[in-house]
């Protein structure tokens, strides 16, 4: 899906984009979360949409933690479970969460992670 | 009261006479009126204007009017920009989002009439717009431009969750970002 499922708000940048929660999974085998719009990709490293993003090379977009590609098989949208581990879940719009035909994340924190079916 | 003449062999004469030639116009006239046979293989097409055959000719050829600069680079007529890049892999790809709509996506989610060939149309015009400041609305941001441009009439319409809750309003503005003259997304507003 390339559409996030979590987001902290529209995009100041674009207007229209969703700014989501991406998990990226780093060089030291260690996941950190960043803020991404969907249309734009402007990119935040704390989910505050007031501070300056970073805005990545348009052709080889890099994360600005690690220099890894934000799109990839080693990164996707967050779900519940992953904005609750990353601390981020206050930040989220429930306004803003993705409820499409996709594995919902919607349940209580008890249930599992959803099934990522995203390749990117 | 005087009695009516009796027929003669002349007067009989003249009436068949005036009865065949009745029955050669009747024939004739039933001949006209009937449809003519198709005698071409094709019909002619039905008359449109020929601005609206030659709009639809351009946009249906605008893809093929972009030029491959190598290295998945394409330029447009109007100068901009299409590489790799985006979740979905290329500029293109990721403008193809905005050809179709997606309801289920919070928020708005513009989507260009005509596909992607109009897309790529609307979004040169719009590039032209903004590049002679007509109707446009210009932000700077490190390198990013965002651009939103008035188009004078209906390029697409607002879909997504909110659209819907809308009934899909036309969209009359385009959004451009861009680096530079390379594009990072466009879509209508």
């Amino acid at each position: 899906m390339s559409s996030p499922r979590h987001s902290i708000g529209s995009c100041p940048i674009c207007g229209d984009g969703l700014c989501g929660i991406r998990i990226l999974s780093g060089t030291d085998g260690q996941t950190y979360p960043l803020v991404i719009c969907d249309e734009c990709e402007a990119t935040w490293t704390e989910p505050d949409l007031s501070r300056k993003p970073h805005f990545p090379d348009p052709e080889n977009a890099l994360s600005p933690v690690d220099g890894q590609a934000l799109w990839g098989s080693h990164s996707h949208w967050a779900d519940l479970a992953e904005c609750v581990a990353c601390g981020w879940l206050d930040r989220i719009d429930p306004a803003l969460t993705s409820h499409g035909p996709e594995p919902s994340d919607d349940d209580p924190l008890s249930t599992p992670p959803a099934t990522r079916t995203d390749p990117a | 009261m005087s009695k009516p003449a009796p027929l003669n062999s002349l007067s009989v004469a003249k009436l068949k006479s005036l009865a065949v030639g009745v029955l050669i116009v009747a024939a004739t006239l039933f001949a006209l009126v009937q449809p003519r046979p198709q005698t071409t293989p094709e019909s002619p097409a039905t008359a449109s204007p020929a601005t609206d055959t030659t709009v639809a000719t351009e946009i249906q050829n605008y893809r093929a009017s972009l030029v491959d600069e190598g290295n998945e680079r394409y330029r447009s007529p109007a100068g901009l920009l299409y590489t790799r890049g985006s979740a979905e892999g290329h500029r293109l790809k990721h403008l193809e989002r905005h050809v179709t709509d997606s309801p289920n996506r919070p928020g708005p989610h513009g989507v260009f009439d005509g596909g992607l060939d109009g897309a790529l149309a609307i979004v040169d015009e719009a590039y032209r717009r903004a590049l002679a400041g007509q109707d446009t609305l210009r932000q700077d941001d490190d390198g990013r431009t965002v651009y939103t441009v008035q188009m004078g009439r209906r390029v697409g319409m607002v879909g997504g969750a909110e659209g819907q809750r809308r009934n899909h309003p036309a969209a009359r503005r385009v959004r451009l970002v861009l680096e530079q003259d390379r594009l990072i997304t466009a879509f209508p507003l």
